[in-house]
């Protein structure tokens, strides 16, 4: 009874394996792009050029959630799916195998996320000399933020007496989105301005925002 | 044989669940992981527990030991001051996987930002609050003040900063003022922006 079973299934086996090579003599070498989560995500820049074998290239358009290259490959070819451009503005990796032999898997998949780039922001304030000592209850000087989502920075006084001091947010700014610099909290005896502070995030890190602080 | 190894294979089984139960002597570690909590005042219990959690705090464990296969009931008794808390996978019988599935997701309540424009007689004006912008257009009658409000409204306690984004394309330049602090518990609109 139980061998029978066995028998049947193994002979079941054999038969949609058979029947899965012999109805399909050639591969297509596809696949998906996707968020961090796995589920489906439109390429929102274009600019990105996939190439498989070194050869056989496809651009892709914004807002394409699949895509197949031109050229079948036959069972046991090799693929290479690699990124010979990334799109605008973004970087773009795989989340599965890239590499393989076609005739491995049903069929061939690669799954691609993508991520908007960003920069820091940051700049130089000066007139920092002035600052009050630090103390345990206000061991800050002034404190600037970069809107609600971008973050805060403690700028501190220089222990060695200098009156400027570099500052770069925590925080990195995606390309496209922009940015706004102001003082949240102004030492108690100056008065600290922002210059250069807002402006659009776009293919380099910022870093030319000026605070000023001068004694009231 | 296929019955000796069934056999074998239950009796390990049955070793290792006893030794996981530890004899019932209350050994398992409760705790909770907490996400978004951004406000004091969160007070939780479970059992004779009562646990006051600071703002900022991620996650909590519970003093009192407990043993495996009894109950534990996580609750809020108190909610953070402009927050509320919700709670997951807070009920169960105690085991070394449940102890520690408990979970607390914080939203702090969140308020409108906005604020008026002064003088304004040319198209094209952008305010932003960092990544959150706003285009301004003039009044019908050119000059009168302009209400605005951002699209993303501003968690409770949390710092905002208008800045300047576009300039009007006539010309003119504006200002803001009173342009950065920490949200109060309710909409604002005191933010201004002065063009000339």
């Amino acid at each position: 009874m139980k061998f029978s079973y066995l028998r049947a299934l193994a002979a079941l086996v054999l038969g949609v394996a058979l029947s899965a090579c012999g109805g399909k003599a050639s591969f297509d070498v596809s696949g998906v792009f996707v968020d961090t989560l796995g589920h489906s995500q439109a390429v929102p820049n274009s600019g990105m050029i996939l190439t498989d074998n070194g050869g056989d290239d496809i651009s892709i358009p914004a807002g394409a959630t699949s895509f197949t290259f031109p050229h079948r490959l036959s069972y046991g070819d090799n693929y290479d799916v690699e990124f010979k451009q990334q799109p605008d503005h973004m970087t773009c990796s795989f989340t599965n195998f890239n590499t393989g032999s076609a005739g491995h898997t049903i069929s061939i998949s690669v799954s691609i996320t993508c991520a908007q780039n960003t920069y820091t922001l940051g700049g130089t304030a000066t007139g920092l000399a002035n600052c009050p000592a630090p103390t345990s209850d206000i061991p800050y000087c002034l404190t600037v933020t970069n809107g609600t989502t971008g973050g805060t920075f403690n700028i501190t006084k220089p222990a060695d007496g200098t009156d400027n001091a570099p500052f770069t947010f925590a925080s990195p700014v995606r390309d496209g989105d922009s940015y706004g610099v102001t003082v949240l909290t102004q030492p108690a005896n100056m008065n600290c301005t922002v210059a250069n502070g807002a402006g659009i995030m776009h293919d380099a890190n910022v870093g030319n925002v000026l605070v000023t602080c001068v004694p009231k | 044989m296929k019955s000796l190894t069934l056999r074998a294979g239950l009796a390990l089984l049955c070793a290792a669940t006893l030794s996981a139960c530890g004899g019932g002597s209350g050994s398992l570690v409760l705790q909770t992981t907490i996400v978004g909590l951004i406000k004091d005042g969160l007070i939780i219990t479970n059992g004779g527990d009562t646990l006051t959690v600071p703002a900022n705090t991620t996650g909590i464990t519970f003093p009192t030991l407990i043993g495996a296969d009894d109950q534990f009931d996580i609750e809020i008794k108190q909610q953070p001051t402009h927050a509320n808390c919700v709670l997951a996978n807070n009920k169960n019988k105690a085991n070394v996987y449940t102890v520690v599935q408990s979970s607390i997701t914080c939203t702090t309540d969140s308020y409108n930002l906005g604020g008026t424009v002064f003088g304004l007689t040319g198209t094209g004006l952008v305010i932003a609050n960092g990544a959150d912008r706003v285009s301004v257009t003039p009044s019908p009658n050119p000059g009168a003040p302009v209400a605005f409000i951002f699209p993303t409204k501003v968690p409770d306690g949390s710092p905002y900063g208008v800045t300047v984004l576009a300039q009007p394309t006539n010309g003119q330049v504006c200002e803001a003022y009173n342009n950065s602090g920490n949200m109060p518990s309710g909409d604002s609109s005191a933010v201004g922006v002065n063009c000339h």
